[in-house]
């Protein structure tokens, strides 16, 4: 098959750059992003409430209907054998039993359901490489602050190393190591690293980067100015 | 009474927390950040090149990450997320491009999106000028040419992959892939040769 030339590959790279977006616009479209989906979040109801609502209230009818009924000692059975036919059973006591179960039991699935989802042991939290988004609008108004401190600090270590400031670029990206040991532009410091690296003559981190990450874009820039080979080269 | 109502609402309130924490525990779907993080350049660089104009890119790329948000969910690990998020971001700049390939490629690159320090002013003006050579290349191209350049060269996706968002078989990747080089590298010499003329 045939393969692009070395010079059209660079330009490919160059143009590639060129069209990517700056840290500030990644941050800055985060943000919207996370407004929009919290004001749509926020304008839906909740799944899971009108599911647990229903049952409840099918439940709750359902049961104070067979406990007034002769046959007390079954009655939890024929609830969940047959809920459908007891939903229409107990149809006119729908309206007044709505309004109660619902305010007072989705709390306990929620906070169940977030505690599971936060539980430490799980493969979600283990491969996480940002910290939880967060569920309470406190937390939600705070994140996009870290996110743009993040990503101020690493352009100023991108701006430092275009300028071969490599002393200062290194600082940036120990204090964001510091500041962000698990950030979400996480791979981009680390490919930062690797490049200051390369500009010290110390292609280590370059290198373990490329055999980590073979497929990933920056792997392929780390590549060019270390001049490694990447192993992804064309079919 | 009340027992046997508490009994009924914790029977049915485990049976759904069940069946929704399975759902939880087989998921290991990345959160928003971690896939936002990981393909937002992809995504820009996608919308971009794809000819949206410069105005809209952020609007289209909102519309790609909103849709990424609401399917995150109960997206299947199983499918490579690179491509999904790759065909959504095509399909959005193909639908929010309000101007021709030929046009968007054609504007200058606008600086002012770009940070004074990203806008490295070690390029020089031929390279500058090379760069915009490629994109008039480009957008010459045909459109199945040219993704194929661009999920390939630029992104760096495989054939497979490749064939798998644009729905065709894989010997047709591979057929365009080797047309679109030659008329790449053909396109780009001629251009070279042009403009050398010129230049004397």
């Amino acid at each position: 098959m045939s393969d692009l030339s070395a010079d059209t590959k660079a330009l490919l790279a160059a143009l590639r750059d060129d069209m990517s977006p700056t840290p500030r616009e990644a941050s800055e479209l985060l943000r919207r992003v996370e407004a929009a989906a919290a004001s749509a979040t926020a304008a839906r109801p909740w799944p899971m409430r009108w599911i647990v609502a229903g049952l409840g209230t099918l439940a709750i009818a359902a049961v104070m209907k067979v406990s007034n009924g002769p046959d007390q000692s079954s009655g939890m059975r024929k609830v969940l054998r047959a809920p459908t036919a007891e939903l229409s059973a107990t149809e006119g006591a729908l309206p007044e039993l709505v309004v109660a179960p619902r305010h007072a039991r989705t709390p306990t699935l929620r906070d169940e359901v977030d505690a599971r989802r936060s539980r430490p042991d799980s493969v979600r939290e283990r491969q996480r490489s940002v910290e939880v988004v967060p569920t309470t609008t406190e937390a939600r108004a705070a994140t996009p602050t870290s996110m743009s401190n993040e990503t101020l600090l690493l352009q100023e270590a991108n701006v430092a190393y275009r300028r071969h400031e490599l002393d200062v670029a290194e600082e940036k990206l120990q204090q964001l190591a510091t500041e962000f040991p698990a950030g979400a532009l996480l791979l981009e410091r680390e490919t930062l690293l690797a490049l200051v690296d390369c500009a010290r003559g110390r292609p280590t981190h370059a290198i373990a980067f490329v055999q980590r990450h073979p497929d990933s874009a920056y792997a392929q820039r780390i590549a060019r100015d270390c001049g490694l080979e990447t192993g992804r080269d064309e079919k | 009474m009340t027992e046997s109502v508490t009994r009924g609402v914790q029977y049915i309130v485990s049976v759904v927390l069940e069946s929704h924490s399975e759902r939880l525990d087989a998921s290991v779907v990345p959160s928003f950040r971690e896939v936002y993080a990981e393909h937002c350049s992809m995504v820009f660089r996608t919308i971009r090149i794809l000819g949206v104009p410069t105005a809209s890119v952020e609007d289209v790329a909102q519309e790609v990450f909103l849709s990424v948000h609401r399917a995150l969910p109960s997206y299947e690990p199983r499918a490579p997320m690179r491509a999904w998020i790759y065909r959504i971001a095509r399909n959005a700049a193909l639908n929010g491009r309000r101007i021709s390939h030929h046009d968007a490629f054609r504007v200058p690159f606008d600086e002012s999106l770009k940070s004074p320090e990203a806008a490295n002013p070690e390029r020089s003006a031929a390279a500058n000028e090379r760069l915009q050579i490629l994109r008039d290349v480009l957008a010459s191209m045909p459109s199945e040419q040219r993704d194929v350049i661009v999920m390939g060269e630029l992104e760096g996706f495989t054939a497979p992959e490749i064939a798998e968002v644009l729905g065709v078989g894989l010997n047709t990747i591979y057929s365009r892939q080797r047309l679109a080089r030659e008329a790449l590298e053909s396109a780009l010499q001629r251009r070279a040769r042009v403009d050398e003329r010129e230049s004397r």
